[in-house]
């Protein structure tokens, strides 16, 4: 069973996001990615 | 589908897997989860968490989002090679070092929210908070998963029920047991089982009541009665082995067996009973009649038992193994015992006597003095140290009455000033420092940022610990205040230079500056 594993660090806060499901694992960073861009858009 | 969302910061960390699994180590981790989940939509869903610094700012630093120093290459990683790659475990893409001095803890927020917020992993959680405990992995069960553990069916036959050794809580598991045997035998049969396990069970506990009660005959030594009922029940067990001739009330013959280990036992004793002796055995004795002479018995049938009894009682020896030994005494002769002069009671005079009761009163006084001192002080009584002096003052003679007092004044001035001196100059060296609450307690303030400073200062010169991170000073002062310091009060204690930044093995840590010492003497400790 394959496994994906996002760590995420920033400064000490880290967040290590697991899953076997590429499906929701593509889903959820894609809505990650999305909140951060939109913040930069924003932000510019 | 599995997924695990950890999310670890200064030590801290939780958990949220798609078991509805939210994993809390500690305390602390605790807390850091729920400044984590003090988003409104992380709240919704995690109700089992106790909000324990629900501060608006918290929320607002939890929302809020600095992509500033985002490295681009972050944004464009394409999801279809990590699918393409799910041959291999390795992390798809690692961000590092995100930086940025301020809203570290919250950086990341979106992700867990986007998370949550998915129906495929909305958490229901709705545990009580009492539950969340250190050290607990909290596991929430839902309905479908209750069935999966119930491994084990119940079992009911004749008196045997299994499968209930392995449940700790006992009143799901039971419900959940009668729901499933409800089903598959119905309500009446259901029923009709439980009585006949009841019968079972009852019947079980008259026949061990039955057996403890032979027992206790048995060892408050009434063979005979016990025997004889006993043999007439069990004629056949093989545990009864010899078999010996014995008289009854009536002096009759009749055959009775005996236990093999009570034979050893009596013969080991020495002791004969009556019951156990045959008739043939018995000899001719001489006993002694009431006036004291010696008479010839003979073997008449009125008198055989009675003869017996008495001439082998008699001869009887007593077991030494079982008699209790007195403890040695040393006898001492009253004489030379009062000529020792340290055993001499020393008799007082009245005028002695009289002034003996007025130092006892002035020592109680004194004594009372000293204690309602300390305690209005609020400090403990020192009574070892008193009790002490007090043994020393009389452990010497006593020249005079006004020698006496003036000498315990004395004692008592300079047991006073050690005393005073020990307050001004707390000294914590040589014994257990004192918990944060209690040093906290002897300083007047009511905001957290002074909190913060003076257990830092209490960090650094009382636990004599050089720096501390967020979770050990947060660790005691939730303990002392039930609040905790986010980054805000350690930025602002920072700009005003009380506190700094240490590196310690890569972790970040912080220690109290020289000004902030500084400043915390000049307020807190005039």
């Amino acid at each position: 069973m394959p496994q994906y594993v996002f760590k995420m660090k920033k400064g000490e806060l880290e967040i290590e996001f697991s899953s076997d499901d590429a499906e929701f694992v593509e889903q959820q960073l894609e809505k990650w990615r999305e909140e951060i861009l939109k913040k930069h858009v924003q932000q510019d | 589908m599995y997924y695990n969302i950890k999310i670890k910061c200064d030590g801290c960390e939780f958990s949220l897997d798609s078991g509805n699994r939210l994993i809390i180590e500690s305390e602390m981790d605790k807390y850091f989860a729920t400044m984590f989940g003090a988003s409104e939509k992380f709240k919704a869903n995690i109700k089992n968490i106790e909000i324990i610094n629900d501060d608006v700012k918290s929320i607002e630093e939890f929302q809020r989002l600095d992509i500033d120093n985002v490295p681009s290459k972050n944004t464009d990683f394409d999801t279809d090679n990590s699918v393409d790659n799910a041959e291999q475990p390795e992390p798809c893409c690692v961000y590092e070092n995100l930086s940025d001095e301020t809203d570290e803890k919250f950086a990341c927020a979106p992700l867990v929210e986007a998370v949550v917020e998915t129906p495929v992993c909305s958490v229901d959680i709705a545990l009580p908070s009492s539950v969340v405990e250190e050290n607990e992995e909290i596991l929430i069960n839902t309905p479908s998963q209750k069935q999966e553990n119930i491994d084990t069916p119940l079992i009911c036959s004749d008196s045997v029920v299994s499968g209930c050794s392995e449940v700790s809580s006992q009143e799901p598991f039971e419900k959940i047991i009668l729901d499933e045997v409800n089903d598959e035998l119905g309500a009446d049969e259901t029923q009709e089982k439980i009585e006949q396990v009841d019968d079972d069970i009852e019947n079980l506990i008259s026949a061990v009541e039955k057996e403890i009660k032979a027992v206790d005959i048995l060892d408050s030594t009434n063979y005979d009665s016990v025997l004889s009922e006993n043999v007439k029940e069990n004629k056949k067990n093989d545990f009864f082995v010899e078999e010996e001739l014995v008289f009854d009330e009536n002096n009759k013959i009749e055959v009775e067996p005996v236990r093999k280990d009570e034979i050893e036992q009596l013969s080991n004793e020495n002791v004969v009973s009556e019951s156990f002796i045959k008739k043939d055995e018995i000899e001719t004795k001489p006993s002694v009649d009431e006036t004291g002479d010696f008479v010839n018995s003979q073997k008449t049938e009125e008198n055989i038992d009675t003869i017996v009894s008495e001439s082998d009682i008699k001869e009887s020896k007593p077991l030494e193994e079982f008699q209790i030994q007195p403890e040695e005494v040393k006898v001492v002769n009253r004489d030379e015992y009062l000529a020792d002069d340290e055993n001499q009671p020393i008799e007082l005079s009245e005028e002695d006597k009289i002034k003996k009761e007025e130092i006892e009163n002035i020592n109680q006084e004194k004594l009372n003095d000293i204690f309602s001192q300390d305690i209005n002080k609020g400090q403990e009584p020192k009574k070892d140290l008193i009790t002490n002096l007090l043994e020393e003052i009389n452990a010497n003679p006593i020249p005079s009455y006004e020698e006496y007092l003036e000498q315990l004044n004395k004692k008592l001035d300079n047991y006073h000033n050690q005393v005073n001196k020990e307050n001004d100059i707390p000294n914590f060296e040589n014994k257990q420092p004192p918990d944060f609450k209690m040093y906290l307690a002897s300083f007047k303030c009511s905001e957290l940022i002074d909190e913060f400073l003076i257990c830092s200062y209490y960090i650094k010169n009382i636990l004599n610990e050089n720096c501390f991170s967020m979770k050990s000073i947060n660790s005691n002062l939730y303990k002392a205040t039930g609040m905790i310091a986010d980054m805000s009060v350690v930025n602002e204690l920072i700009e005003l230079g009380y506190i700094k930044t240490v590196y310690v093995e890569d972790m970040k840590k912080y220690t109290i500056t020289q000004d902030g010492e500084a400043y915390f003497a000049s307020r807190f400790k005039n």
